[in-house]
């Protein structure tokens, strides 16, 4: 014998998913999604860096041996040997005089 | 041909600058890190995909121009260097510009300097087959940025090679350029603390008005930091009639008397002593999973409009770096008209007394 079929939900139900979903206030607030370039990212789990996406946790080199976010810090090579890793201020442009610093690298290579 | 790694965990390392912990383990972040060193060795060559000019992005695989992202030279005499210092992983092995070679010279911000006698440009790099890979998107060339050396430097440079842009010291975020000035004159300042007190003032009416009909009443029962989310209307009240020993509102209010509320947060960058106090107090995050607990830098961080992502980058930058000191210099390069009566209400409204007293000594 064929099993039955699923029975549509009931109105009462329909009702009780339609609260919980009323009560997520998280679905319902809605903002435009930021774009990078002419493509539109997740800002949770990406970022927009010279209209590239990138993962939130991407890591880059600065020099030789100087990790840096390219999400949250931009690398700024201040005088021949001397890598440093600034924070990139939100609405601002990358500014490696003004940016704070984050991290001071050690020189980077030898001449 | 290796892309930029994503990578999320912790590690510890004198010879790498930082310790990020944003992801499962230690030892997977170790091991990409050594991975990474390994495999994307700093290298000086040319791309292998674009031109002298250009620069490989490895996440959209497409040749970029070095105009359009840095912009024309800013110094005289000075032009790109090969690919801009970036190589085709995407890292950043060499600056982005560097002096003329001798009896060369750039006076008007070209890409490349040309013969200062003729004016013929130097000999142009041998482009190797294959490195013409599809151009990426063209975008509109950012304006020429201020030549950060000395007229004198810029004109006579003593050592070959780049140029030294120095180190930034707090000074010069409130020159920097393109935002205005942010001193008040002295004559406004009265004017500014009255305006302050009277708005404290009706805000304060306000929350008395709704106290009567809000559930966050019943926070006269019981304690203010552990039942109610915030915001709270009246919870500044409770907080001031409830705590015994202290700062209340009062004391909130009495900053804006000694002219507290008005100085600069930069301020606080000064005072280490405070700064460390407040450190102590806010960075921690104590529970069970460490993100529980409330009134940290990392909801001060929220008020301030920074996003969670950067909180949960902030701190995984920890022992080394503070998330309130790194909090505290964002706030003050975006906006260095920010003012220690903001961070004040901040904490108030985060029920943060404690933080409150410790900044209070700053008075």
């Amino acid at each position: 014998m064929a099993p039955a079929p699923a029975l549509p939900p009931t109105v009462l139900q329909q009702k009780q998913t339609m609260v919980t979903r009323i009560l997520d206030a998280g679905l319902l607030l809605c903002q435009p999604a930021p774009r990078c370039g002419d493509q539109m990212y997740n800002p949770l789990m990406q970022c927009c860096d010279n209209d590239t996406i990138l993962p939130v946790n991407s890591i880059s080199l600065c020099g030789s041996h100087c990790i840096y976010w390219p999400c949250f810090q931009h690398c700024c090579l201040e005088s021949q040997n001397q890598g440093v890793i600034r924070f990139k201020v939100p609405g601002m442009k990358p500014n490696c005089r003004t940016s704070p610093i984050s991290i001071i690298c050690a020189k980077l290579y030898k001449e | 041909m290796c892309c930029r790694d994503s990578v999320g965990g912790s590690g510890h390392s004198p010879q790498v600058a930082g310790s990020a912990e944003m992801g499962p383990s230690w030892l997977l972040w170790t091991v990409a890190v050594a991975v990474l060193l390994l495999t994307r060795a700093p290298s000086l060559e040319a791309s292998r995909f674009c031109g002298h000019l250009e620069y490989w992005n490895p996440d959209k695989r497409c040749c970029s121009s070095c105009l359009q992202r840095f912009g024309p030279p800013a110094c005289p005499d000075y032009e790109f260097t090969e690919n801009c210092g970036l190589n085709d992983f995407g890292d950043t092995v060499a600056h982005p510009f560097k002096e003329c070679s001798p009896g060369y010279c750039n006076p008007n911000g070209t890409e490349l300097c040309s013969q200062c006698s003729s004016g013929a440009a130097a000999p142009t790099h041998m482009e190797s087959p294959g490195r013409t890979h599809r151009q990426c998107r063209k975008k509109p060339i950012p304006p020429k940025d201020v030549c950060p050396l000395k007229p004198e430097e810029a004109v006579v440079s003593g050592s070959p090679g780049r140029w030294n842009l120095g180190q930034t010291t707090k000074n010069e975020v409130s020159s920097r350029p393109g935002f205005p000035p942010s001193v008040l004159p002295l004559a406004v300042l009265p004017l500014f603390l009255v305006l302050l007190l009277i708005l404290v003032v009706v805000l304060l009416s306000v929350f008395k008005r709704k106290v009567c009909s809000n559930p966050c009443s019943s926070l006269a029962f019981g304690d203010p930091r552990t039942s109610v989310h915030w915001p709270c209307p009246g919870t500044l009240e409770v907080l001031g009639s409830r705590n015994r020993g202290r700062t209340s509102l009062l004391q909130l209010s009495g900053w804006e008397l000694q002219g507290l509320a008005s100085r600069p947060l930069s301020l606080l960058l000064d005072e280490l002593e405070v700064l460390e106090e407040l450190i102590m107090l806010l960075d921690p995050e104590p529970g069970p999973s460490g993100s529980m607990a409330y009134g940290t830098t990392r909801h001060l961080a929220a008020r301030y409009g920074l996003p969670a992502t950067w909180s949960t980058f902030a701190y995984s930058l920890r022992p080394n770096r503070s998330p309130l000191r790194a909090l505290i210099e964002m706030v003050v390069a975006r906006e260095p008209s920010a003012t220690l009566g903001q961070l004040g209400i901040y904490l108030a409204q985060l029920g943060r007394t404690d933080a409150l007293q410790v900044l209070s000594k700053l008075g």
